[in-house]
């Protein structure tokens, strides 16, 4: 498949090419008449414009794989939460476990805690350092009070903080002054039970300023075995403050607290009978952050930002506890040289304390308080070699944790523009994994299920202090081109060398263990490095106006994992674990429909492709979106999802059997008065 | 690949039936061209060949009878704004429309459009300006903010300009009421102040 990919790669390009140098020719006839040239200047100020695409020149001149998920790509795509609204790019693998816990990867390896993308919300770091992911769970986002989710797939060039070795997910939302006036949001259906979103935002002596507040709760999905344990209910609040001075500084105070009662199942490992059991029921979260930004711009790209937050996480799941008190503090400053470079560098602290209490002896972390220590620097050069035509970016990370000595990551980008329309890129990437709590601090016991001469057999994944970073070297090479102004190609490929990827390791033979009591047979094992491999695919997500009215997306993604065995390892996963929990294909398509101005008709095709190791096979769903402005006041809309099939699986993870995903549907009310 | 075959069958026929599901609804669909929203570019022109009927120049474009838009640096309009200007005139004077690649070169330029690839050159460009007394219209970020006279802004889909009330009166330029009113933010700090 990997040939037949490369060979369908070059025909589009080549074709898109000659396409494009035709389509040039013809495009002046189309722009003659100016239909609003007879128009007032009161008129005009009031003409509401297309966006030929929804891809901004920024985007276009971007040298990464770069999709921009816009507020209206995820109003219009019926999402309830931010794990949804990222099925709209491609490359990202979002598979639901079950109703409130989500698999995301990026070009592979995704799983409950994606350990290798970054992501952020608003500049505030989610992602976690106790067991390297981030819990999706906890990250509930307003949606109408998102401006974009920008997604970048590959490493995250330098600009991104540490562990953004697949992939980094932006989450931006509205700046106060956008969000002006009351908003009212309720939603209710067959797949929850209702859902309120509340938000009121004005301006008072020259500060905008928003405050919201949200609260759900949904039911479960569907299980086979009857064990509904997978209800969620959340409820947050939260503000935001922007305030301009003297047209140069702008400031930003923003804060949410949130509580949650997360549904959840677990597997629990004891030394003692029953020495393994599924343990079921709510965990509560809770937790809030507050966030500072100062920018100051001097005009003509030169300018700075600091920023600083505070976040508290507590999570008390059934089998462990986590406290977390988050500081960190970032400093970005961009600025011009005479000939035609602009220069970036930055630097960044952040200190993690974490507290773990020991709920189930199986899983502990040693010691159980820590503070992890994350700094980072970066400097990048963008050096216009052509001017407007090639641009050439060096750069490099700096990254010093508690876990690794200093590391470099440096990265090059290149960025052609032959046309106006079309866009060539190229990028080398060097990135780094910093090992985690999860490695270096984290045992997890677990049962084997088999008994010898009456004692049990238990495996123990003991800390690692030597784990080291999981490396990549990542080449991507990137294709764009506008089409007339009504259709838009992006194509994206990529080839990922990886080493010292984790592994789990046998360290030694089976023997008796007398502590913890009671005695027990013991195979000790812990994390490695000892996996190594390539990945490599491709991403096409093509875009069509045909006519004003109607929107056509889709996007294809194709992942191919070839992941072994380093010559030394004593791994015991096997490899075809890692490689089937990733689809190889992905495919969607949206249609957007708009008419008689206030009615919008949203469908939506999903493919992807089976997961072998966790026996999920390949499935097809779709969703329909339908939605009314009645007046300026409220609209209506009607959501259905999934609806191919009653339930679909789409990953596994839980104890138990496979939770199927449900059919449903919902209606939701909003008013803005 | 057989497996592949029969999925991409199993698309084709999902693809035929979404644009079934949509032919109850054709007859409603909107079919007239003037239903279809216009471009931002085509907006845009439509403005800079309005601004010329609500500003008075007071230096004389000596030796020129045409009225001319310059476009400095890399042009977003193409034949568009050529196409607006056509067999338009302002106070007796022909409307033309040139393309510069330095703000040196137009100095008898009455309008000048300030392409956003221009913008690290922002303060030089602007002095020369002025001192050409030239109206610059652009949609560079916060440009009326930083010294030019009209900036274009986008909000919630519509083109609204800004209009720099000190940097007008350093040009020399008289603005009208009526262009004032229409602005959605008036600056008053002049260049260099």
């Amino acid at each position: 498949m990997g040939r037949i990919g490369l060979t369908i790669f070059c025909a589009l390009a080549g074709w898109s090419f000659l396409a494009g140098r035709a389509a040039e020719a013809s495009s002046e006839t189309e722009e003659t008449i100016n239909p609003v040239k007879t128009l007032t200047l009161e008129q005009l100020a009031n003409v509401e414009v297309t966006s030929v695409s929804k891809t901004p020149e920024e985007v276009r001149n971007t040298s990464a794989a770069i999709y921009v998920i816009t507020q209206e790509d995820i109003w219009r795509s019926g999402a309830t939460n931010i794990p949804e609204a990222l099925r709209l790019a491609p490359g990202v693998e979002v598979a639901r476990i079950d109703g409130d816990t989500w698999s995301i990867g990026i070009r592979g390896f995704g799983s409950r805690l994606a350990r290798d993308v970054l992501v952020l919300i608003d500049g505030r770091t989610v992602y976690t350092t106790l067991l390297a992911g981030t819990y999706w769970e906890a990250q509930n986002v307003m949606l109408d009070d998102v401006e974009r989710i920008e997604v970048i797939r590959g490493p995250g060039g330098t600009i991104w903080g540490p562990n953004a070795v697949n992939g980094v997910i932006n989450i931006i939302t509205k700046s106060a002054k956008d969000t002006h006036g009351v908003l009212v949001d309720a939603e209710a259906g067959s797949l929850h039970t209702g859902a309120l979103n509340a938000r009121y935002g004005g301006r008072s002596r020259g500060v905008d300023y928003r405050v919201y507040g949200l609260g759900f709760e949904r039911g479960h999905e569907y299980h086979p075995d009857g064990k509904n344990f997978d209800d969620w209910r959340a409820i947050q609040g939260g503000f935001r403050t922007d305030w301009t001075k003297h047209s140069r500084d702008r400031f930003t105070v923003q804060g949410d607290v949130y509580a949650e009662g997360y549904g959840e199942g677990v597997t629990a490992n004891y030394y003692a009978p029953p020495y393994q059991q599924n343990l079921y029921g709510t965990a509560p979260l809770s937790g809030g952050n507050i966030l500072g930004r100062w920018q100051r711009a001097f005009g003509e790209g030169t300018d700075f930002q600091l920023q600083a937050f505070y976040d508290r996480a507590n999570r008390h799941e059934l089998n462990f506890a986590d406290l977390r008190d988050t500081y960190d503090i970032d400093f970005l400053d961009r600025f011009r040289l005479p000939g035609r470079e602009q220069i970036s560098w930055g630097l960044g602290a952040r200190f993690s304390r974490g507290t773990n209490p020991v709920i189930e002896p199986g899983l502990t972390f040693e010691p159980n308080t820590r503070t992890d220590r994350l700094l980072t620097a970066f400097l990048q050069d963008e050096i216009r070699l052509v001017d407007k035509r090639l641009t050439l970016t060096l750069g490099t990370k700096f990254l010093e944790t508690n876990f690794t000595g200093l590391r470099l990551q440096p990265s090059g980008r290149l960025l052609w523009t032959p046309t106006d329309k079309q866009t060539v890129w190229a990028s080398f990437t060097h990135a780094i994994r910093t090992p985690s709590d999860a490695e270096e601090n984290f045992s997890l016991l677990g049962f084997t299920g088999q008994f010898v001469n009456g004692l049990p057999l238990l495996a123990r994944f003991d800390p690692n202090p030597h784990f080291r970073s999981e490396e990549l070297n990542g080449y991507e090479l990137g294709y764009r081109f506008l089409l007339r102004k009504s259709a838009y190609f992006d194509i994206a490929s990529f080839y990922n060398h990886y080493s010292d990827l984790f592994s789990e390791d046998i360290t030694g033979g089976i023997f008796l263990e007398n502590n913890p009591p009671p005695p027990h047979l013991l195979i000790p094992a812990d994390f490695g490095n000892g996996l190594l491999g390539t990945t490599k695919g491709i991403e096409f997500a093509p875009e069509w106006r045909p006519v004003p009215y109607w929107r056509l997306r889709a996007s294809y993604s194709y992942l191919q994992m070839d992941i072994e065995k380093s010559h030394d390892s004593l791994d015991i996963e096997p490899v075809s674990q890692i490689e089937g929990s990733s689809p190889k294909h992905e495919v969607s398509v949206l249609s957007g429909l708009d008419f008689a101005k206030v009615l919008n008709l949203d469908l939506t095709y999903r493919y992807v492709g089976a997961l072998p190791a966790l026996t999920v096979p390949a499935y097809s769903t779709a969703d329909v979106r339908f939605d009314w402005q009645a007046n300026r006041q409220f609209k209506f809309s009607v959501v259905g999802r999934n609806l191919m099939q009653p339930h679909h699986a789409e990953f596994g993870g839980d104890p138990g059997p496979l939770v199927g995903i449900k059919r449903g549907a919902y209606g939701q009310i909003t008013w803005t008065p | 690949m057989a497996a592949i075959g029969s999925r991409l069958g199993g698309m084709r026929s999902l693809a035929w039936l979404s644009i079934a599901a949509l032919a109850p609804f054709l007859p409603f669909l909107p079919l007239s061209a003037q239903q279809q929203h216009p471009t931002e570019s085509q907006v845009k022109a439509a403005y800079l060949y309005n601004f010329g009927k609500f500003v008075r120049w007071q230096s004389d474009r000596a030796g020129n009878s045409d009225f001319l838009i310059c476009v400095l640096g890399k042009d977003p309009f193409g034949a568009l704004l050529d196409a607006t200007v056509e067999g338009e005139s302002i106070d007796g004077r022909k409307l033309t429309v040139r393309r510069i690649a330095k703000v040196q070169d137009g100095s008898s330029c009455s309008i000048l459009y300030i392409s956003s690839s221009e913008e690290s050159q922002l303060p030089s460009i602007l002095s020369a300006a002025q001192h050409f007394g030239e109206l610059t219209v652009s949609d560079i970020p916060r440009f009326a903010e930083r010294g030019g006279v009209i900036g274009f802004v986008v909000q919630q889909d519509k083109i609204r300009f800004e209009v720099n009330r000190g940097a007008a009166g350093q040009s020399h330029l008289a603005l009208s009421s009526e262009l004032l009113k229409v602005a959605s933010k008036l600056y008053n700090k002049a260049v260099g102040q």
